[in-house]
């Protein structure tokens, strides 16, 4: 008989093999819950309600920092973006660079998630602006964020604002109560509530009018493509069947070059006809997203360095504390 | 009232994957779905007509139905498409460096009516002026599992159309050099096909376009055609009792290309936001290629149907009344 675990797991090209069921872990059989990350990792923080899931590897760093022991870390990595790039300011607010972000009230939905982490990592490192240089306005209640389920306190010297349960982050854009706001999440679930839709309002922008081409630089730059998500285990199944973990990285693995063949079958056209050049038939091919801890090692030790100097993690995480031992090798 | 319990052959591509995996449902019918390979769906198709519904090849689908043969009503889906001229191979030492040089010359064809060879032939003659009968013509498929056969087609006059015996193959003959060029070569062997040799990289063979890939987009910044390989077809007799199938499969294979079209979009999106591909390519990588229904379609197919005749493969130009079912006529 198969182990039997409970999967919240999130909809995208690299965990669609999964949903659907075309990939199995051996030795596994999944429940699967697709689940929004905001509502996936209050869910898992505050009741552990998963034995397998995707985590926020911000929050992951700060509960292995606080000797929180209830997950093992899979370096399972589903998704990434150029947070930074997705800061949106108030035209009348008089930022037109990053460095005008400094003295300003910032907006944010939670502050310890990874996307906000890593804009700030990019906002000190790239621009020299640091957290204590901002207000925050942090929008998730305590009952229902990520902050509440960890215990979580504002670092020294940084000031984080709560939003009142009857405003959010998307009516004080609007209002000007905020100048700006980092990762604004419109798609509401259990722990948002912002609807306002500010890509289109005449008062906002972003302040990277490129946004795109920020993007690139910043990857070209630094080589990193900043990830989001991992995934955890509850540690009582992996002492119970050590073997799962393994197991589970095999069946992303095999997700993932699904993924890779499939976004090669449906580019195939656009390549023949010419409306993509031939040229980039081989940059399309290209595999980015590689799990494993050795692929994705710069990329997790450039996220603990900047939790660690945010004052989120009290010294430096080791990519070794966070994952499972037998996974380290991967 | 239970659903329809119908049959369905059907290729794995990204435009059938949502049928295939019942991510979308045809309204009012349970299909037992088979996968299958076109070479072998088509033969089990026109030899006995095993399943309800299927691809079809539409080159097929113009013979048959220009002979009278009305076992299979004809739906405007099309999920499989190629500048197929470009695949033509030629032998290094046949000296031809040019379309033109294939005529006098022997040449390879898995199955002589197939829609990926009549493509290929009406493009020679269109575009390079070198008509089917300017080439000596080596088929591959034997007379017992080809899909000429199963329908008791005869090759047309003035054309020489040669069996490849058992022993040999496309495959083999390119290597020995009894064949000098051949196209739609089909490397995956199964039981209508038997080459095995792979000529993209055998030191003695080269495609006959250096640059195929510009010359696709030649092709097509020319004629506007992206050559359609597979249509769909339903049993007559299921579709006069139930004529409500057709437009419902119309329906759900729109549904199932749309999931295609936005699948792709969040395929590419991380190679456009770290610049691997150039932003200025969103819009491009965005555009639908690929639209169901007659209209649509409507020129590919009657350029299909106007080779077809040309070649001597139906004895008139078909029709789209004559292909597709009354009531996706209008699709």
């Amino acid at each position: 008989m198969n182990l039997q675990l409970s999967l919240a797991i999130t909809n995208n090209p690299r965990t669609w093999p999964i949903i659907d069921s075309r990939v199995t872990p051996e030795g596994i059989d999944f429940t699967t819950s697709v689940v929004d990350p905001s509502e996936m990792f209050w869910r898992q923080l505050r009741y552990a309600e998963f034995d397998v899931s995707e985590m926020s590897m911000s929050s992951l760093m700060m509960i292995r920092a606080q000797g929180d022991e209830r997950f093992m870390g899979l370096p399972v990595f589903t998704t990434r973006r150029f947070f930074h790039t997705n800061i949106l300011v108030r035209k009348d607010a008089k930022i037109d660079s990053p460095a005008d972000l400094k003295g300003k009230r910032i907006g944010v939905p939670e502050y310890q998630q990874t996307a906000a982490l890593w804009i700030r990592g990019a906002l000190e490192n790239e621009f020299g602006v640091a957290p204590k240089d901002m207000t925050f306005f942090m929008e998730r209640l305590p009952s229902r964020s990520h902050a509440g389920a960890v215990g979580f306190k504002a670092p020294p010297g940084v000031t984080i604002n709560q939003i009142p349960a009857e405003k959010g982050i998307g009516s004080m854009m609007v209002s000007g109560e905020l100048d700006a706001c980092m990762f604004y999440i419109r798609n509401q679930n259990l722990v948002d509530r912002s609807s306002e839709d500010l890509h289109n309002h005449p008062d906002i922008k972003p302040l990277f009018p490129d946004s795109t081409a920020e993007g690139i630089r910043y990857y070209k730059k630094t080589g990193i493509y900043p990830i989001n998500h991992g995934m955890v285990i509850r540690r009582e199944v992996v002492e119970k069947q050590p073997w799962a973990v393994i197991n589970l990285l095999k069946a992303f693995d095999q997700a993932n070059d699904i993924a890779e063949r499939e976004r090669r079958e449906h580019v195939g056209y656009h390549l023949e006809t010419g409306l993509v050049q031939p040229q980039y038939r081989d940059a399309l091919a290209k595999q980015i997203i590689t799990h494993g801890v050795k692929a994705n090692r710069e990329t997790l030790e450039a996220a603990a360095k900047y939790s660690n100097q945010q004052s989120l993690t009290p010294r430096v995480v080791t990519v070794d504390e966070l994952f499972a031992p037998n996974a380290l090798a991967s | 009232m239970a659903n329809l319990r119908l049959s369905l052959a059907i290729t794995d591509n990204p435009r059938t994957r949502a049928i295939i995996d019942g991510r979308v449902i045809v309204d009012g019918v349970d299909f037992a779905k088979t996968v299958l390979g076109p070479a072998e769906m088509f033969w089990r198709q026109l030899n006995k007509a095993e399943f309800d519904v299927s691809e079809l090849s539409m080159s097929e689908l113009m013979i048959i139905r220009s002979r009278g043969d009305d076992r299979f009503v004809g739906i405007p889906i099309f999920t499989t498409r190629r500048f197929y001229h470009t695949g033509i191979f030629v032998r290094k030492d046949a000296k031809i460096d040019s379309p033109a040089d294939l005529k006098g010359k022997t040449i390879g064809v898995p199955e002589y009516i197939q829609t990926s060879a009549l493509w290929t032939r009406g493009v020679l003659e269109s575009e390079f002026g070198v008509a089917a009968k300017d080439m000596t013509f080596f088929m591959e498929r034997l007379r017992a599992r080809c899909h000429a056969g199963a329908i008791g087609f005869d090759y047309p006059p003035g054309v020489t159309v040669n069996q490849i015996p058992q022993e040999k193959s496309i495959g083999s003959m390119m290597l020995s050099g009894e064949l000098q060029a051949c196209m739609s070569y089909n490397r995956h062997s199964d039981v209508i096909d038997r080459s095995t040799a792979d000529l993209d990289h055998h030191p003695d063979i080269r495609p006959l376009f250096a640059d195929s890939a510009a010359e696709c987009i030649r092709y097509y910044k020319k004629t506007g055609i992206y050559p359609i390989n597979h249509g769909m077809v339903v049993k007559r007799e299921v579709f006069e009792k139930h004529p409500w199938l057709v437009l419902n499969l119309l329906k759900a294979f729109n549904r199932s290309n749309d999931i295609a079209e936005r699948e792709r979009r969040e395929q590419v999106a991380y190679h456009l936001e770290t610049g691997l591909v150039p932003p200025d390519y969103r819009q491009a990588l965005g555009k639908r290629l690929i639209n169901f229904g007659v209209k649509a379609n409507r020129e590919v197919l009657e350029t299909a149907a106007r080779y077809s005749n040309q070649q001597g493969l139906t004895p008139r130009v078909m029709k789209m009344e004559e292909l597709f079912a009354p009531n996706a006529q209008d699709s």
